[in-house]
């Protein structure tokens, strides 16, 4: 799967759980930038993202993840 | 009073002091735990998933064993308290989510869903580069001589080595615990933002339905 499917498949993930319909995701876009992204909805978004793309992700790539562009890398890195 | 008192950071051995200094932390003089009561988690389930998490050691949030400074009398530890500055190494509660995620699967998660909901009514942000103290325990045998005054010094003083222009330091609790309210008053903390819910389940997940945060500057 190429980066930009990833990315348009994040963002409709990061459109549902945030309810930001118009939501852009950008790399440098993290909790400060979300008014839904809080701890509750950041777990159901990584729920929702190790479900589509059947991956499972090692506590340290979780604790690793500070923006939507690191999100991004992480689950490519995950399907090569 | 504070003569025989030394401070050190913890270590992976600290793991069973610092898990009674959490439980009573999270206890705040009650008998709830919000943990149990969210994640349907008995005392000893939490007890394992609290030594996991610390022994994960993931800095910048509340569940961290290097956070967290030891004091120590004589060789035995009186006292503990975890502190760090917030956004240093992400955002705490992110941090603490991918925690939570990971150690109690999304099918947990996902049933306590309802209740954390409830339990979010009194949530309050952290301030980004603020020296957030969390988790702070004195065994009561040793309070009143001067060990917080001593614990709160130190993280200072390393907080500001490590960030010179540190402004603030704050302290989230519940309201109803008056005995840690009069301690960080009497440290210099002021009350600047309260949450309150009148939700009567509330209760049933956490030790009070009035949370405040406090504030010092330093």
């Amino acid at each position: 799967m190429i980066l930009l499917e990833i990315k348009d498949k994040i963002q409709i993930i990061f459109r549902e759980v945030f309810r930001e319909p118009s939501l852009e995701l950008k790399d440098e876009l993290s909790a400060n930038d979300v008014a839904k992204w809080d701890s509750l909805h950041h777990m159901t978004m990584i729920a929702a993202v190790e479900k589509e793309f059947k991956i499972k992700f090692k506590l340290k790539e979780l604790v690793a993840m500070k923006n939507a562009g690191d999100l991004l890398r992480a689950v490519e890195t995950k399907l090569i | 009073m504070k003569t025989n008192i030394s401070i050190r950071k913890a270590t992976e051995k600290d793991i069973p002091f610092l898990i009674e200094t959490i439980i009573a932390a999270e206890k705040s003089g009650t008998e709830t735990i919000a943990y149990c009561s969210i994640f349907s988690l008995g005392k000893e389930e939490f007890t394992e998933l609290l030594k996991n998490i610390l022994e994960e050691d993931i800095q910048g949030q509340e569940l961290c064993v290097s956070d967290f400074l030891i004091a120590e009398e004589k060789g035995i530890s009186v006292g503990a308290c975890c502190g760090w500055i917030e956004g240093e190494n992400g955002t705490s509660s992110s941090l603490k989510a991918n925690i939570l995620h990971y150690f109690l699967g999304e099918e947990k998660i996902a049933e306590a869903q309802g209740i954390m909901k409830i339990a979010d009514a009194l949530h309050i942000e952290r301030e980004a580069d603020a020296l957030q103290l969390e988790s702070i325990y004195i065994r009561t045998e040793y309070r009143g001589k001067g060990i917080l005054q001593v614990l709160y010094d130190t993280f200072i003083t390393e907080a500001k080595k490590r960030k010179h222009d540190l402004k603030k330091a704050q302290i989230q609790l519940m309201k109803t615990n008056e005995t840690a309210l009069k301690a960080y008053d009497k440290l210099g903390f002021e009350i600047i933002c309260e949450k309150h819910s009148d939700n009567p389940e509330i209760l049933r997940i956490l030790p009070s339905h009035h949370k405040v945060m406090m504030q010092k500057l330093v």
